[in-house]
């Protein structure tokens, strides 16, 4: 048994897929491009040119704090982040530091509550690559990705296991992807993520934190967190002191390791960008984001599970993402086939793969479910030798307590083997019962 | 009236000159006169003959209509070499910078060239514009026309002396704490220090970025007004410029004469010019009003904390990577502003200096904001003394930083202001400086025209 | 009253990406000394900036989420003024990657 509490705060980097970059009108779009061919003065760094700011992504931003309960800031600010890098053009980046967009939000969750302390707007970063040649390492900069929109989510420490922040994370990824305004993929590296991990014996925030970087795929985020965590256990049991330090994680020997931290100063040096106005909203500019606001994962898997009936399991496969969860409500609609039995199909049948228009769906469905009885006399010798043998439930439903013809539903697909025509066989029932 | 932009037109209208002709004569004046002077770093002659050529064809095919669709056609101008221009050399003033040649234009150039106007050069100044003199250039000092052992002024040294010694038609000039002001007073030409957020500052290399604006030369105060109502307005590249019409001329103004720019320590021979120049302006018809904007003591220490500090952030991204030479490259008045931006903005000193200078500049925007709600304008030195002698404090950062007195607050408050011809001592020249409110300037121009009807210093030209 | 000492000079120089020689270290901290102990008259007064927001609204001075192709550089525009490209990227002396896989 585990005598610490272990600690886990978040920062996570989320990369939007604005058309254009956050302050100049370079693609937003960078993949796979040309090395330096989506670039400007602007994101370039050049001499004499200066951000302008997109109003789409500042929006997307309020979107996402709005999504997880945050205050939105009436005024808030850009401000100027010093530091020398090579993937960094102007020697510093625009961020904000102490008047962030978005404000203290909460989102309960099964395992509790988790406090986001702050959501800002900033932008990306170029990339490095680095080569060797004859023994000699250097360092490659491609700009393409410089000046794309990031926003960086910062939480409370209040996860106390690696399952908790895979879960988390994992509504936070589906949640963007519900607002449309990030892919989120780790792999790709538009969702990114930093944990900040200590172990307390007595529950009190302990005086160091290890922080945990570069973990690029989900597949990897909970075998690096405990790896971590073990790692910590171990070394207060044997009296060691830890330290404040950057980790990675070794995926082949599922152990972290020590990172060099890159060499850059400690000191920020933050100042309000004087070339960017701050941000003034009034109620009517938050409130037009706010009426962009879609019903949100969570909500929405609670209504499947109680409108439609549906498992708790498959409402949350259901959900998974937007045009998934809208589809089927709209195949609820217009098939009149029970919910379930259209969640059963869409989930457990690898047929509907890429199937987007009720016609589609249909057309499966009939070759899957071939020989759907129609046939009304068979149906009602079936339904009168059902009602025989369920007397209980003619005389509950005749005292009026109608829901009991599900069951009856039931048992009549069961002597067909699921293949009765449920509307017809409903009609059946109502018109023998009355 | 009858303004140098509208003489050299009508030359070309009824056939006197030709665009190429001009562009020939200023171009043979700058080759007998520049060698000493030292104004230009580049000079696009090639360039601009060409240009001249192609705009004489147009004005053969056209006729007189290129001049309505092109306010400054057929006028020869210079830049500061903050000013980006694609495909010529940029440099700032700076070796690290020597052999940049910038991929895109600032706005400013292409609207001017835009509006008919043709680039003849490039000129000299304080590296990265720092500096009040022009001593400090990696390319070599500029000397004032008027008298060759003194300074020009600075930081926009070259693009004055290239209109005070007739280079050029008019030239672009930066103004972050006094730059065009102080050498237009030490070289009798019309300078201009528009209000900030007037003109868009995209592609002029950054000093100051909260205090930066894009100041213009010329002989006559009206021409100065034709150039700014070119390159003024929004681009989409610089947010912080408004579309905001002033308020407009009057003919009778009430005029505030702050009494904390007339300090000990000033030049008498300055002091005695300044306050003809106000009695004359009162004698105009104008209503003299004494005014008070007490932080001005502060203003100083507020700009030689703002002005480093942002100098600091905006020169990081000269790292020898995408352009230029590296840090090594900057000048000693470079490190020494860097590093005392870093000093101010350290987390152990930001609340003393960075957001202490942030505060007092609220004050003195505040003060100037009264100051303009009982008058129209104000008038003002711009130089508590006339051009100094070359070296005289170049080795002395300190005291050179103190000859900004009667300027730097008008960039902290974010208003407009000119500087005007109005004398001489010693065969030394003397502006006098009219400030307006914020998107002032067309009182500004107005009231410095008058002025400039009334009096012909202006129309004094230095013996070369 | 605050002094640069030679220790802030050469702090904030490292802080700056600056190398200065032993010469220059010196001449530094005698003229910052100066400029800091004039620019000293603001830090003792007693005021704070009040942070106007009299400007209100200003996602509509934002710009629209658009591209334009016409401000983009070329490959070979972004790299027209470095002498140390290669592969059409910007080389560097190897530094450690902050947010890519090592």
């Amino acid at each position: 048994m585990n005598k610490y509490k272990t600690i886990i705060g978040l920062e996570v980097h989320i990369e939007q897929n604005t058309e254009s970059k956050m302050f100049c009108r370079c693609s937003g779009r960078y993949f796979e491009k040309e090395p330096n061919s989506n670039t400007c003065p602007v994101c370039l760094g050049l001499p004499g040119a200066m951000p302008f700011a997109n109003r789409k992504a500042i929006q997307n931003t309020i979107l996402f704090g709005l999504s997880f309960g945050c205050e939105i800031a009436k005024y808030s600010k850009f401000d100027r982040k010093h530091y020398f890098y090579p993937d960094l053009p102007k020697s510093f980046q625009i961020s904000q530091y102490d008047l962030p967009l978005c404000g203290e939000g909460v989102c309960e969750f099964g395992f509790g509550k988790v406090r986001i302390k702050r959501i800002h707007q900033e932008e990306d970063t170029g990339k490095l690559t680095h080569i060797e040649e004859a023994g000699a390492k250097s360092s490659l900069v491609d700009f393409n990705r410089s000046g794309v929109p990031l926003m960086e989510m910062v939480t409370e420490p209040d996860f106390t296991s690696a399952d908790d922040v895979v879960t988390f994370l994992k509504y936070v990824q589906k949640v963007v992807r519900y607002l449309g305004i990030s892919d989120a993929d780790m792999e790709k590296g538009s969702m990114r993520l930093e944990a900040n991990i200590s172990l307390s014996p007595d529950g009190s925030l302990p005086d160091y934190k290890v922080e945990l970087k570069n973990i690029n795929s989900f597949k990897f985020l909970k075998g690096a967190i405990e790896a971590e965590v073990k790692r910590q256990e171990e070394a207060l049991n044997s009296g060691e002191k830890l330290i404040q330090e950057t980790r990675g994680y070794d995926q082949v020997r599922k152990k972290t390791v020590r990172q060099r931290v890159k060499e850059t100063a400690s000191d920020y040096r933050y100042f309000p960008e004087p070339d960017l106005l701050p941000i003034v909203l009034t109620d009517k500019d938050i409130d037009e984001v706010r009426s962009r606001l879609p019903e949100l994962p969570i909500a929405k898997q609670l209504r499947f599970e109680s409108s439609f009936g549906v498992s708790v399991q498959y409402a949350e496969l259901l959900t998974e993402d937007r045009d998934k969860a809208d589809f089927f409500e709209h195949l609820v609609k217009e098939t009149k086939l029970d919910p379930k039995k259209i969640a059963s199909e869409l989930i457990n049948n690898k047929n509907y793969e890429g199937v987007s228009s009720v016609e589609e769906f249909k057309r499966i469905f009939e070759r899957e479910n071939p020989t759907l009885e129609s046939d009304i006399d068979l149906i009602t010798g079936i339904v009168s030798k059902v009602l025989e043998a369920n007397q209980d439930a003619v005389a509950k439903y005749k005292a009026g307590k109608l829901e009991v013809i599900g069951f009856l539903i039931g048992q009549v697909q069961r002597e067909l083997k699921g293949k009765a025509d449920p509307a017809e066989t409903k009609k059946i029932l109502e018109n023998l019962l009355s | 009236m009858i303004t140098e932009f509208s003489k050299a037109q009508n030359q070309i209208k009824s056939g006197q000159a030709t665009v190429k002709s001009r562009v020939e004569y200023f171009l043979k004046r700058i080759e007998e006169f520049d060698g000493e002077l030292n104004s230009f770093i580049t000079i696009t002659g090639e360039e601009a003959l060409k240009k001249a050529e192609q705009m004489d064809t147009l004005f053969s095919e056209k006729g007189e209509e290129v001049f309505e669709k092109m306010p400054l056609f057929g006028l020869v101008f210079s830049a500061k070499d903050m000013y980006l221009t694609e495909g010529v050399k940029t440099t700032a003033g700076s070796k690290l910078l020597s052999d940049f040649v910038p991929p895109y234009s600032s706005t400013v150039i292409s609207r001017l060239t835009e509006a008919g106007a043709i680039l003849i050069g490039k000129t000299n100044q304080d590296a990265w514009a720092h500096g009040s003199s022009g001593e400090n250039s990696d390319f070599g000092v500029t000397k004032n026309p008027w008298d060759k052992s003194r300074v020009p002024g600075g930081s926009s040294s070259g693009a004055a002396v290239s209109v005070a010694a007739g280079f050029c038609d008019f030239a672009m000039g930066t103004d972050t704490g006094g730059s065009v002001r102080l050498p237009a007073s030490f070289t009798n030409v019309v300078g201009l220090k528009p209000t900030y957020g007037a003109i868009s500052r995209y592609g002029v290399i950054a000093m100051a970025s909260s205090l930066d604006t894009m100041g213009n030369f010329a002989i006559s105060s009206s021409d100065s007004k034709k150039i700014f109502d070119i390159v003024k307005g929004q681009d989409g590249f610089d947010q912080t410029v408004l579309d905001v019409n002033g308020a407009a001329p009057k003919t009778k103004y009430t005029i505030g004469v702050p009494k904390q720019y007339f300090s000990e320590g000033m030049d008498p021979s300055v002091e005695r010019l300044v306050l003809d120049a106000i009695e004359k302006i009162s004698q105009m018809g104008h209503k003299v009003v004494e005014v008070e904007l007490p932080s001005t003591d502060y203003a100083i220490s507020a700009y030689y904390v703002i002005c480093p500090a942002e100098v600091s952030s905006n020169l990081g991204r000269y790292d020898g990577v995408r352009m230029g030479l590296n840090r090594d490259a900057f000048g000693d008045e470079a490190k020494r502003r860097i590093m005392l931006g870093t000093y101010v903005l350290e987390s152990g000193y930001v609340d003393a200096y960075y957001n202490k200078a942030v505060a007092v500049r609220d004050l003195i925007k505040s003060e100037f904001e009264q100051a303009f709600s009982k008058v129209d304008l104000m008038l003002a030195p711009v130089s508590p003394t006339l051009p100094f002698k070359l070296g005289e404090k170049s080795n002395d950062p300190l005291s050179m930083y103190l000859a900004d007195v009667y300027t730097v607050a008008i960039n902290i408050a974010g208003v407009c202001a000119l500087s005007v011809p109005c004398g001489f001592s010693d065969d030394l020249p003397v502006g006098l400086q009219i400030i307006g409110p914020s998107f002032g300037e067309q009182m500004v121009f107005d009231l410095a025209q008058s002025y400039q009807e009334a009096t012909d210093w202006h129309t004094k030209s230095p013996k070369l | 009253m605050h002094t640069v000492t030679k220790n802030d000079v050469a702090r904030v120089a490292s802080l700056s990406k600056l190398t200065l020689t032993p010469a220059e270290t010196e001449l530094f901290e005698k003229q910052l000394s100066e400029i800091v102990t004039h620019i000293d008259k603001i830090a003792t007064l007693e005021i704070s900036s009040s942070q106007k927001h009299t400007e209100s609204g200003t996602l509509l001075k934002m710009r629209e989420d658009t591209i334009d192709e016409l401000n983009k550089l070329t490959p070979n525009e972004a790299l027209s003024n470095t002498n140390s490209k290669k592969s059409g990227m910007f080389e560097v002396k190897y530094v450690f990657s902050q947010t890519d896989e090592s």
